[in-house]
């Protein structure tokens, strides 16, 4: 029992950990790509409307980031339950 | 703009949303039934319903209206959400579904003993909510005043009546299936309006781009103000707009009506799949369009050059440009459609949070009867709705935007923030979550009505006490901190079985994975 409850608070601390650093890439992305903009329309105030790359690029960045995660969660769910089935 | 098409449209919505309603009401008995669909949603629709919950017309109607004055704001509210997202598929969605039954209160309460931590989680909720719901009853006033010829009051009142009927009689089920059916709508209109668009140019987008541009060129000819201007509100706003998602507890219980964690992850990637496409095509399409074909043409701007109805009718003049009376009648309906279940949400959320968490949890002390505590949900729909109703009246000609804003920063500033430490630090005490969650409320309403856009422009000082109107940058950070300091301070508050109860949670929290 005590077992299995340190294996479940090792799951939930290794997941933690991983989560907070895909939501560190994933906020320190943003945050460059918020200075891109700020600096975009320093030069010119319809920069982000008139290229619209910023908007494909802004949204790409985040699905891939959202996406890769579901994978990346997925793959390590596989191993723990093979391992687990050893 | 009254046409027969739009009222017959019209109709067939409240029509519709009230079958639904009544079939819904069939299936509701039981407070999970009533809270949480009884957890019988598929991950997919959900995702249809997050997707519906987030695409509020103020939303919708406000990106097309910012880009078609040439504010490049617009991106960042396409964009920034989207993080939020990913931020709530990552920390929130799992613990969310499987910690909590019914609101959002009790998951962050269940850290704590006693009742205050949710009695203000509970009311942190409701000034987010009611906020929320405010923006979106000024909104549905003036669209329909607008589009119906209905005067404003009487638009507010229909809306209101129509929001406590589901809610009130269909709960969860109901606001769940009425707000599948409009995103559904909301895609097929914005779909249609997209090929009508592109049929204009041949089918040639370079084409529409470059008109678009040349029409910008000639009409934005001064610089434009917004957030993007200044570094600090840039990150502010980009702060408020994805963060604040994951402190929206419309969207948050929608994790409860779902089966299990798998589903809650599915969800969030239907609803940022969705979301992503209905406003990158409302931003790069219809704004577009807008952009070109609109300005040039007389009947659509008065005598002072400015669009009827505001910038945000631009998408709803396209389509009668587009397709005339009938085109127009379908996106108006689209649009009432969107309003009535966004308002929906927003109710069962309030209800939620004034039946559950504060008569039954704190009032009642957890002593109350299943029926009793639907008797007061119901009272509380009620309650909801008169002063939604009220307040909506009141706001009449308020700023939209602004009012979304207030309710994302608050939501970034004392939800969020008490949320993710409640679920993720050991650390935190009773003491420091009241204290950071307060602060953070306190802060951001606080530098809210300091800022321009309440203090010149609405209480009309001539300079505001604090120089910007986003301040999750600051006020966000300040509850993190005054939780951390309060929390690390609170000493006495760390024991074995505070410990014991944290990681007896936080193995629950992801039990899915085992």
């Amino acid at each position: 029992m005590a077992d299995e409850s340190s294996e479940s608070m090792r799951r939930a601390r290794i997941r933690a950990r991983v989560c907070l650093l895909l939501a560190g890439v994933s906020c320190a992305v943003f945050l460059f790509f918020l200075v891109l903009l700020n600096r975009a329309v320093q030069q010119d105030p319809l920069a982000p409307l008139r290229d619209v790359r910023f908007s494909v690029i802004g949204v790409g960045i985040n699905f891939a980031l959202a996406l890769g995660s579901v994978v990346a969660f997925g793959y390590w769910r596989r191993l723990e339950r093979t391992r687990a089935g050893r | 703009m009254r046409s027969p098409i739009a009222i017959a449209l019209f109709l067939i919505v409240i029509v519709s949303t009230l079958l639904i309603t009544r079939w819904a009401a069939r299936r509701t008995r039981s407070r999970s039934e009533f809270y949480a669909a009884g957890s019988s949603i598929t991950g997919t629709q959900n995702g249809l319903a997050i997707a519906g919950d987030f695409m509020s017309a103020s939303t919708i109607l406000g990106v097309a209206g910012l880009a078609f004055t040439g504010n490049s704001d617009a991106v960042l509210y396409i964009v920034a959400p989207l993080l939020g997202f990913t931020v709530m598929l990552l920390f929130i969605a799992e613990p969310l579904r499987n910690l909590g039954r019914y609101t959002v209160p009790e998951v962050v309460a269940l850290r704590f003993t006693g009742r205050g931590v949710r009695a203000f989680t509970a009311a942190a909720s409701l000034v987010v909510t009611i906020f929320y719901l405010i923006a979106q009853m000024v909104g549905a006033g003036a669209l329909i005043e607008i589009l119906l010829g209905v005067p404003y009051s009487l638009a507010v009142v229909v809306v209101a009546t129509l929001m406590m009927l589901y809610v009130a009689f269909g709960g969860m089920l109901a606001t769940t299936w009425v707000q599948i059916t409009k995103a559904i709508v909301l895609i097929v209109g914005v779909l249609l309006m997209t090929v009508l668009t592109l049929s204009r140019v041949d089918y040639d987008i370079g084409s529409l781009y470059s008109t678009a541009r040349a029409q910008m060129e000639i009409v934005f000819t001064s610089n434009r103000t917004g957030a993007l201007n200044s570094l600090y509100s840039t990150i502010s706003l980009g702060l408020a707009l994805s963060l604040g998602v994951c402190g929206l507890p419309h969207v948050l219980m929608r994790f409860f009506t779902v089966p299990d964690a798998r589903q809650a992850r599915r969800s969030i990637v239907v609803a940022m799949v969705l979301i992503a496409i209905v406003f990158l095509i409302i931003l790069f399409v219809l704004a577009y369009a807008a952009i070109a074909f609109l300005y040039g043409k007389p009947e659509f701007f008065d005598d002072a050059g400015v669009l009827r109805g505001g910038a945000n009718m631009a998408v709803v003049h396209l389509s009668r440009l587009l397709g005339g009376d009938v085109l127009m009648g379908i996106v108006a309906a689209v649009t009432f459609a969107t309003i009535l279940a966004v308002v929906a949400g927003l109710t069962m959320a309030s209800a939620g949070a004034l039946a559950h968490d504060l008569y039954a949890q704190v009032f009642r002390r957890g002593a109350a009867t299943e029926a009793e505590e639907l008797r007061v949900f119901r009272l509380a729909t009620l309650a909801v709705t008169v002063v939604a109703a009220l307040l909506g009246v009141a706001f009449k000609g308020t700023n939209i935007s602004f009012l979304v804003s207030l309710a994302f920063s608050v939501a970034a500033s004392a939800n969020f923030p008490v949320l993710m430490l409640a679920l993720y630090w050991r650390g935190l005490t009773k003491r420091g979550a009241l204290l950071g969650g307060a602060v953070g409320l306190i802060s951001s309403t606080g530098m809210l009505i300091a800022g321009p856009a309440i203090w010149v422009d609405v209480l009309h000082y001539q300079q505001p006490l604090f120089g910007s109107n986003y301040p999750t940058l600051i006020a966000m950070p300040l509850a993190l901190l005054t939780a951390w300091a309060t929390s690390l301070l609170d000493a006495r508050a760390h024991d074995a079985p505070a410990d014991r109860l944290f990681d007896d949670l936080a193995a629950k929290a992801t039990q899915a994975e085992s």
